[in-house]
């Protein structure tokens, strides 16, 4: 799917169109009425709007952050410990037959 | 004169059942007839936790044998309903875990009861953290013990206000973007978000992994280190938690001299707050505190920054919410997608949807670079800006909050309004650096008297230093008890 360029010109900013929000919606696997899509289209206008003064700034040589301090991965000895119970694992489960979880066909 | 058990300090009240005083189950017992008799003008309470009465019972036996016990025996708390219990649902405040029962507790929960605390109750919250005034909980809001009219702040806002209204002698809460410290503001309270690192995340329900941690609420600054000292420490089980130990500091015997970073330039200040905290400043300085100004170039930016890294993060999070092994399964699903978005759908309340929405966004191809990566890099900006800070100030003092607590329903169609309000605290999530929320007073009796916090943030690990200097603060600015529940 090809980007709007939404930080052309400032000027020239195009709006979150309402089929790239039904596509998020695709993504994030939720099912949106139609009332829903118009609000959450105008919040994600105003939001987006919002945040555009991030184009202004120039971060050209500035590396991204994930991660708040510098963090040495530690890893545990790999000695293995007893997994979780299997009726602690189905304990939540929606639907189940005391074995494994019941779903609707996958393939 | 005696007062009511519940009125006593958290440290008091461990004081009292270590040297027999008064029984674990005597202090368990008055917390729970006063949550019973004034929670349903607070709503602060979603569940109680059902072993709370065997817990003080051990510890009273414990006692009896004559046993060593520790530093938090027999204090109630309230405990944030996103983290794990083992002897209560844990619903992170949405209908999509209502019900659902952990098959292990929260690293914090068993560290906090080792040193002999209770936990009391599951406190409500914004569903899954996303709020700044607890009226996003499935169940409906909690209100501020100061003022029914007014909002207790958010996402930890049971929390800070079960702690105001002593239903509890403390209480843990969640920090994202500030969901301890403004709602500890809110609600006149101490709240601490941690280094982070320092706290373990093993049984916190996930919103955004590299910004949250979990931390204390109490009365005093002196309960809120006991909670934090028991709470902090490495887990195996959360390879973001630090090695380091904490280490002991020494109480500073007088503010002259130490060097204060004071925030400029905050855009949205309310006139009452600005003044009021101009006043805490000037006897801060009289004091002896050399106040240094400090302006922060990316502010603003910060926000927006916060608000896509975390909403990315979130959107990755709650993708396990998918209706297959545990939490809100849709009914007859017609096939796998349907089960999926139609359990998401009911699940998910308003706002988290909304934050779904925006950073599923955020991170999808075409948008990545200008929303979540650009954010990173801003992250990385204001990482460096505020080591630079603290090259030369042992603390930087803002509001906690531009504004003054909300009437209830004023944002609820304005979501950006809210998140607006965020500005000062989502700073030190971003930054992964620790900071505190110690009240300072009350506002005028015509905005309602309602409490103001101070915001102090210091260098990685400076939990202590901060501590102390919040003590200061609540020396120099005692507030009135809250009047809520008083007879």
């Amino acid at each position: 799917m090809a980007a709007p360029s939404l930080f052309a010109d400032g000027q020239g900013l195009e709006s979150l169109r309402e089929d790239t929000l039904i596509q998020v919606a695709r993504l994030a696997r939720l099912a949106l009425t139609p009332e829903e899509q118009a609000l959450y289209l105008a919040d994600l206008q105003r939001f987006l709007m919002h945040v555009e003064h991030l184009s202004e700034l120039d971060l050209s040589g500035v590396a991204p952050t994930f991660h708040p301090l510098a963090l040495t991965p530690r890893l545990r000895p790999d000695e293995p410990a007893p997994p979780l119970k299997r009726e602690q694992a189905l304990a939540n489960a929606p639907h189940h037959d005391g074995q494994t979880f019941i779903v609707p066909k996958v393939l | 004169m005696p007062k009511e058990l519940c009125f006593y300090s958290l440290g008091t009240q461990s004081e009292m059942v270590r040297r027999g005083d008064i029984s674990a189950r005597e202090l368990t017992h008055a917390h729970l007839e006063r949550l019973q008799t004034h929670d349903g003008a607070l709503h602060t309470s979603l569940a109680l936790c059902e072993q709370a009465l065997e817990i003080a019972d051990s510890i009273d036996n414990q006692r009896h044998l004559g046993e060593a016990l520790g530093p938090l025996a027999g204090v109630p708390l309230a405990i944030k309903d996103n983290i794990v219990t083992q002897d209560s649902p844990t619903t992170a405040g949405s209908r999509m875990l209502h019900g659902f029962r952990g098959p292990y507790e929260a690293t914090v929960l068993t560290r906090l009861k080792s040193a002999g605390a209770i936990p009391l109750f599951k406190a409500n919250l914004d569903a899954f953290g996303m709020g700044s005034d607890t009226s996003r909980s499935y169940v409906g809001p909690s209100f501020n013990p100061w003022s029914l009219a007014h909002v207790p702040g958010g996402s930890s806002g049971g929390s800070a206000a079960a702690v105001a209204a002593h239903f509890a002698a403390g209480a843990l809460g969640s920090d994202t973007g500030g969901s301890i410290r403004q709602p500890a503001s809110f609600c006149g309270v101490v709240g601490l978000k941690p280094t982070y690192g320092r706290v373990s995340r093993w049984g916190l329900v996930a919103y955004a992994s590299s910004l949250e941690q979990i931390g204390p609420l109490a009365r005093t600054t002196s309960d809120a280190r006991l909670l934090f000292e028991a709470m902090a420490g490495s887990d195996p089980r959360d390879s973001t938690t630090l090695a380091q130990a904490l280490s002991p500091f020494a109480p500073r015997d007088s503010l002259k001299g130490v060097r204060l970073g004071v925030l400029q330039g905050i855009e949205g200040l309310d006139k009452e707050v600005e003044q009021h905290l101009s006043k805490v400043y000037s006897t801060l300085e009289s004091e002896g505190a050399v106040l240094v100004p400090v302006s922060l170039p990316h502010l603003e930016h910060a926000l927006s920054a916060y608000y896509l890294i975390a909403t990315a993060e979130a959107s990755s999070n709650l993708g396990r919410y998918d209706g297959l092994r545990f939490g809100h399964r849709a009914e007859n699903p017609k096939d796998l997608s349907d089960l999926y978005e139609r359990s998401r759908s009911e699940g998910f309340g308003e706002e988290v949807k909304r934050r779904i929405l925006l950073g599923t966004f955020a991170l999808s191809s075409g948008y990545y670079d200008a929303y979540y990566e650009r954010a990173a890099k801003v992250r990385t900006l204001l990482i460096q800006q505020l080591a630079t800070v603290f090259q030369t100030c042992e603390a930087l003092l803002s509001p906690v909050a531009p504004v003054l607590p909300w009437l209830h329903g004023q944002h609820h169609r304005d979501p950006l309004a809210t998140y607006l309000t965020d500005k000062l605290t989502v700073l030190a999530n971003l930054s992964g650096l620790p900071a505190l929320s110690v009240p300072c007073g009350l506002s005028s009796q015509q905005t309602h008297s309602l409490p103001i916090g101070l915001h102090l943030m210091g260098p990685a690990l400076s939990e202590l230093s901060l501590l102390d200097l919040g003590h200061w603060v609540e020396r120099l600015f005692p507030s009135p008890a809250c009047p809520f529940g008083r007879s």
